[in-house]
């Protein structure tokens, strides 16, 4: 089944890819061949089969069966004696980490299980200000934490490997003590109820070495968070059903909210640092993807359960946080360039290697494709009117007809699956915990005509990310900044001014050598010449207040939380407003979308 | 919130105390790397196939 799966969705891509050149190839070629023409042919090849790749996987999602429906039949009780629940933290907001964490130990000491669990906190912070404050927390929760519950914290002198290398250090010192091991981020949140389904899965299947969740983004508060949450949440469990059908055992592993068998994490995932310098050498940077190939190896299954509910993090609320976010996955992901012909690794792992490559590649192709466009008129041939001699003159025809469907294939190919997940959510009645049909689908039109405005807008950024780390350019991997404030319109200027340029030159260059392509071309520059402006208001609270009041992309965590968000916001809340109590710092801030915030310091 | 040299050590101290209980395992680094060329990129497109389950 999953070779038919996998044959199906190549072919309909293959399909897509070759129908699009034939297309293009007429059009291209229609005032007289130039090996422009060819290049063009082959980027739109690319990138349209690619697109088709993408569009495959929500197909076989929304054809599966529905997400979100765990089965909970199975209530076996454990059996393991001990589970760490590892949160690696690097400068962090010890208030924002460790209320989670809290809030997790409740939803967990309330089933009962506390004494099989433990959480470790995973310092690599650099910064001495926020450890001493990290300590001070975690002391504070440990205190008011359930009391079967046990806390550990641990801080590395020198932070070698980044997470990889933290969680990888853990293991060595204390990982025989734990069957198994459930992975997070600092911004992650699980219910207890998660956590316990995912061992008791683990439990079930010796052969399972990891198990993957489906995070949905929560607490998003502009417009642009906002839109990503509701993705998320919306459309990402079909695109992740169908990759799970696609899978086989040779699964993904995204990193955190996932859990794995200790001893078979040990035996595989000992990665080394790559010789050579950054980007392409040093470590690992994207180690998740490697340690899941690193696993199938040795023939572990590797597995993600779209089904298991109750799993969280928070995103970027802007699009330079995003961008940033998308440089780091961009260094990582040319890196397993290096590793494409690792030894023994499944066919699937390194497939999913070059797509991860390719998610990347795919920006520079659709630029240069544009580019080329404006170019060809000038390399065109002169055109030949008598090309049969003796015979009357034949003017070259514009081919629209090919020309607007090869259009609306790729935007069909664009929108579709997001279609298809609406129809098929209002035929199923999913969309009653997103606010009803009505909502759902307001919601779905205004994200697609966001994400076609923010798409030029992302290609450009990882257009330039490709290029820096092509040049050889580190990125490092600063701390995420998920709680930053809206970016102002001087920081959006200094962040996109190039963007704007890039745009201009668009416009004019298509005005100017290529007049046809002038209309078709505004939809792709208007957004790039309003980089700045979309950057800074997207990023606003009264942005995401405007689509909070308007019900545009409202969520079931945002309309019934689970418990286990309710108590993280009551939990940061009240360690806020001590910690603003304590100290001089009076700066306030509202905790991120939560309905009952108040203003509290931080 | 805490500043000197007396106030880091003790923090340090505190950590300690706060680890987790030592368990060591073995975690041998792996060869993730072939030394010899690279497969080449149009030959993965017809990988996911050899092997699927």
């Amino acid at each position: 089944m999953v070779y038919l799966r996998r044959s199906a969705s190549f072919l309909f891509s293959v399909t897509i890819a070759l129908t699009a050149s034939w297309l293009a190839a007429d059009v291209f070629l229609a005032d007289g061949f130039d090996p422009v023409d060819v290049v063009r042919v082959l980027l739109l090849a690319t990138t349209s089969g690619w697109i088709a790749w993408g569009a495959s996987l929500a197909i076989q999602g929304v054809a599966g069966p529905a997400p979100g429906n765990p089965d909970r039949e199975n209530k076996a009780p454990l059996k393991s004696e001990k589970i760490a629940i590892l949160v690696p933290v690097y400068n962090e907001d010890p208030v924002a980490v460790l209320s989670r964490v809290m809030a997790m130990a409740r939803s967990i000491d309330s089933l009962g299980e506390a004494a099989r669990f433990e959480f470790v906190i995973l310092s690599d912070t650099r910064n001495e200000e926020i450890a001493t404050r990290e300590v001070h927390r975690f002391l504070q929760m440990k205190q008011e934490g359930p009391g079967d519950v046990q806390f550990f914290y641990r801080r590395r002198d020198l932070n070698t490997g980044k997470k990889a290398g933290n969680i990888a250090d853990f293991l060595r010192s204390s990982g025989g003590r734990y069957d198994f091991l459930i992975i997070l981020d600092a911004d992650s949140l699980m219910e207890g109820e998660t956590m316990i389904e995912m061992t008791r899965r683990m439990e079930a299947e010796p052969k399972l070495g990891l198990l993957q969740t489906l995070p949905k983004i929560i607490h998003a508060r502009s417009w642009f968070g906002r839109a990503i949450q509701f993705s998320s949440s919306f459309h990402s469990p079909y695109f992740a059903s169908g990759l799970a059908a696609m899978q086989g055992s040779t699964g993904p592993f995204w990193g955190h909210n996932a859990i794995v068998r200790t001893q078979a994490f040990a035996e595989c995932c000992g990665l080394p640092a790559l010789e050579g310098k950054p980007p392409f050498g040093g470590h690992v940077l994207s180690h998740d993807y490697v340690e899941a190939a690193m696993l199938a190896r040795r023939g572990w299954t590797v597995r993600v359960d779209p089904d298991l509910e109750g799993s969280y993090e928070e995103g970027p609320d802007n699009i330079i946080d995003f961008a940033k976010r998308d440089r780091r996955w961009c260094q990582g992901n040319l890196q397993h360039a290096r590793l494409l012909s690792a030894p023994g690794l499944k066919a699937w792992s390194r497939f999913i290697f070059a797509q991860g490559i390719m998610a990347y590649l795919a920006s520079p192709f659709w630029l240069l494709f544009l580019l080329a466009s404006i170019v060809a008129p000038l390399m065109a041939p002169p055109p030949n009117y008598f090309p049969v001699p003796h015979m009357p003159a034949i003017f070259p025809t514009p081919e629209t007809a090919q020309a607007v469907t090869l259009l609306v294939g790729i935007f069909g190919l664009l929108i579709g699956p997001k279609l298809l997940i609406a129809l098929r959510a209002a035929l199923s009645r999913e969309t009653a915990s997103f606010g009803g049909t009505a909502a759902v689908m307001i919601s779905s039109a205004f994200e697609i005509v966001w994400s076609s405005i923010l798409a030029p807008i992302t290609l450009m950024f990882q257009s330039r990310s490709v290029l820096q780390v092509l040049r050889g350019a580190d990125g490092g991997w600063p701390a995420s900044n998920r709680d930053a404030d809206a970016i102002g319109m001087r920081e959006a200027w200094a962040a996109s001014w190039w963007i704007m340029c890039t745009g201009l030159v668009l416009l004019f260059g298509s005005a100017q050598f290529e007049p046809n392509l002038f209309y078709w071309f505004l939809p792709i520059t208007m957004p790039l010449i309003g980089a700045p402006a979309i950057i800074n208001w997207s990023s606003t609270r009264e942005s995401g207040k405007l689509a909070a009041e308007s019900g545009v992309f409202l969520t079931p965590s945002e309309l019934s939380p689970s418990p286990v968000i309710r108590d993280y916001e009551a939990n940061r809340l009240r360690w806020q407003a001590a910690h603003a109590a304590d100290t001089s710092d009076t700066a306030t801030e509202p905790v991120a979308g939560a309905a009952n915030a108040g203003p509290v310091a931080v | 919130m805490n500043s000197g040299h007396n106030g880091s050590a003790a923090i340090s101290q505190l950590e300690r105390q706060l680890a987790p209980p030592a368990a060591p395992m073995t975690m041998p680094e792996q060869i993730i790397e072939r030394k010899r060329g690279v497969a080449g990129l149009l030959a993965l497109f017809a990988l996911p196939f050899l092997a699927a389950r």
